[in-house]
């Protein structure tokens, strides 16, 4: 049988290469089709996905505030910690919202004794700074460097659904400061960093906004590729960052001139308010502002505002939902095109070799056998048109014009109906050649 | 001995306006007989060589090759019996354009799984039996008609069937080149092969040794 269907590949490439080599270029266009609208799909559906996840089906309330630098200072500066605090502490017992305060930004890491303290001091520290920098996540300045981070409330993990490798996700103890002289705050980092570090390392010379050094603690890593959405609009990578708690202080940190101690007002500044969200169904939504609103007010923080961001998110959602459906429809229109095509591409093949298949049948071919040769032509146009993906892939990418990607599961989906077709194209060509009148064809002068 | 049995076959065609091909026609055919079914066009010759060689469905009738049933032999069944028991030789050769002489005559052999230096040695031999050694690298369009017909010939005999069936075996050929496969027909019966061939011309039919007539898909008194 083998040398059957090796001279059934010698005539293809023979006597059939150019109805062969369009049928590539058909079945190759159509794989870039399918991949470019189910990957455009899934993607779509990830991210509505994902917006959900992020309070997206909710009502959402971002606390802004518009200002300068003195503005800020005046607002958020030291003396205005146990405000800040207060206002914090009633925002989150307040029953009309639910306030979450996982804030992006900076964490700094430099030795203040030390003014030329840079990547060259830390061996792993250098190579954190190169993972970071590599995929513009850090920066480094003269004598300090910054790591982005996340600084996570305690719903974080479960809110986002961010999954943990190894070690262990934070704990409710994790985001309460009890003794200001022995701050040591638990680090999960992202997967990119699982070779710098182990569990139970200690980060030295970390800065929460303060001149205050800090203890970070490895405590666990981050699944590879783990994601949260800010609010729908911006899908953050975690693979290289840094997580720490935004925590809480157990005690006041006022100190006797009526300044607080470092770590209260890093803890206390803007950090847990600014950006910070207001999440309620829509139904509560007016209600949720005027308590919000309120608590500013009582609470000396008039300059603040809410920033409605519900019509982004309802837009959003639908804009996700209608791109993946407008996805399937293109995909499932390409898979119905290159059915369509193969099927025609057959059907022409075994009307051309009806002759040929009919001898094969006389002389005892078996319908397994048939089935063989018939799709041997079917699996090369596969096989080949796999080949000019790939090559048409790698030299797009590689002169800039295109990078069309591939997902795992573009290759599961095009495998899943390469298979079927290949089956439903043996049935399909047994019943046409059974169909056809044999005893005529043997006779057929040619 | 019977090889085969035909009894009362008959074989309509179309649904809407039916054509009937055979109309209670019988046949038997003895062990290492030659015999030649003879009529004009149309008669309904051919498709007794489709019905006996399972190419064609019976419509109504029976049909015995040696004890075997043949109504009840279908699917992959009847291509083994295909295979192993008939070989069918056609007045236009049928032979594959894309294999060549010796690919073509091994059709069968490797169907039917034959180790390959049993086949190659079968191949060999017949081919020089039937004269045409020399042409097994060539394909089938460079073969005159008489070459081909003995290609034809080669690859129904090579698996040594217990039938050999030819339609219009010279229809295609001029009358010297005709003579001369019948003469390869004749070598064959005189192995002991069982041989029905098909024909309208009586010369043909008077060289074997019966004739069966068939008129109007009937046997001719």
């Amino acid at each position: 049988m083998i040398e059957l269907i090796l001279q059934e590949i010698r005539h293809i490439f023979t006597s059939q290469k150019r109805i062969f080599l369009l049928s590539v270029l058909a079945f190759t266009c159509a794989c870039i089709g399918i991949n470019a609208s189910l990957s455009n799909c899934l993607i779509a559906a990830e991210e509505h996905s994902a917006a959900e996840i992020s309070y997206g089906d909710k009502v959402t309330y971002k606390i802004s505030m518009d200002g300068d630098s003195d503005s800020f200072n005046r607002v958020f500066g030291n003396p205005q910690s146990g405000a800040v605090k207060s206002l914090f502490e009633a925002l989150k017992q307040s029953p009309e919202f639910t306030y979450r305060y996982t804030i992006e930004n900076l964490i700094d890491f430099f030795d203040p004794d030390d003014t030329s303290f840079g990547a060259d001091d830390f061996p792993a520290f250098k190579e954190m700074f190169r993972v970071g920098y590599e995929d513009g996540t850090t920066m480094y300045y003269d004598d300090y460097l910054a790591l982005k981070a996340i600084y996570a409330d305690d719903h974080f993990c479960s809110d986002y659904g961010v999954t943990i490798s190894s070690g262990r996700a934070f704990e409710p103890a994790d985001f309460l400061v009890t003794d200001p002289e022995k701050i040591v705050l638990p680090v999960l980092l992202g997967a990119e960093y699982s070779d710098l570090y182990e569990i139970g390392d200690r980060i030295e010379n970390a800065h929460l906004g303060t001149i205050q050094k800090l203890t970070l603690e490895v405590v666990g890593f981050l699944g590879e590729g783990s994601y949260f959405y800010d609010n729908n609009t911006m899908k953050i990578m975690l693979d290289r960052y840094v997580i720490l708690p935004n925590v809480e202080t157990a005690y006041d940190g006022l100190q006797s001139d009526g300044s607080y101690d470092d770590f209260t007002h890093a803890s206390y500044d803007s950090l847990k308010i600014l950006n910070a969200r207001l999440i309620c169904d829509a139904s509560n939504a007016d209600r949720a502002a005027s308590a919000a609103k309120k608590i500013f007010s009582e609470n000396g923080f008039s300059e603040l505002y809410l920033n409605a961001e519900s019509a982004n998110s309802v837009n959003y959602l639908e804009s996700t939902r209608e791109s993946a459906k407008l996805s399937i429809v293109i995909t499932g229109f390409m898979i119905l095109m290159i059915s369509i095509i193969i099927c025609i591409q057959t059907y022409y093949r075994i009307m051309q070799n009806r002759k040929k298949y009919s001898i094969l049948m006389l002389n005892g071919i078996t319908r397994f056998q048939l089935a063989l040769l018939i799709m041997t032509e079917t699996l090369l146009i596969f096989i080949f048109a796999a080949v000019l993906f790939f090559i048409l892939k790698y030299l797009l990418r590689n002169v800039q014009v295109l990078d069309f990607g591939l997902s795992r599961y573009s290759v599961v989906c095009i495998a899943a109906i390469e298979a079927i077709l290949l089956v439903l194209i043996g049935f399909y060509g047994i019943r046409k050649v059974e169909q056809v009148d044999m005893s005529s064809v043997l006779r057929e002068h040619e | 001995m019977e090889l085969i049995k035909l009894k009362n076959l008959t074989k309509t065609y179309g649904t809407k306006k039916k054509i009937t091909a055979l109309d209670g026609f019988d046949l038997t055919v003895q062990k290492g007989e030659m015999l030649a079914i003879m009529g004009r066009s149309g008669s309904g010759k051919s498709t007794v060589l489709n019905l006996i060689a399972g190419i064609d469905q019976l419509g109504g009738g029976t049909y015995f090759f040696e004890d075997t049933d043949m109504s009840k032999v279908t699917g992959d069944k009847l291509t083994r019996f295909r295979r192993d028991q008939i070989g069918v030789v056609f007045q236009h050769f049928a032979l594959i354009d894309d294999y060549t002489v010796y690919q073509n005559i091994a059709l069968p052999l490797k169907l039917s799984k034959t180790p390959k230096a049993e086949a190659d040695q079968k191949i060999k031999k017949i081919a020089a039996e039937l004269e045409i050694t020399p042409l097994l690298q060539k394909y089938p369009k460079e073969l005159s008609g008489g070459e081909a017909q003995r290609t034809a010939i080669a690859r129904a005999v090579v698996t040594e069937p217990k039938l050999i069936l030819a339609d219009e075996p010279t229809g295609a050929l001029d009358e010297e080149t005709g003579k001369k496969i019948m003469q390869v027909f004749h070598n064959l019966h005189e192995k002991g092969n069982t041989l029905v061939i098909v024909t309208h011309d009586p010369a043909v039919a008077a060289s074997c040794e019966r004739t069966v007539r068939i008129r109007d898909g009937k046997n001719e008194a």
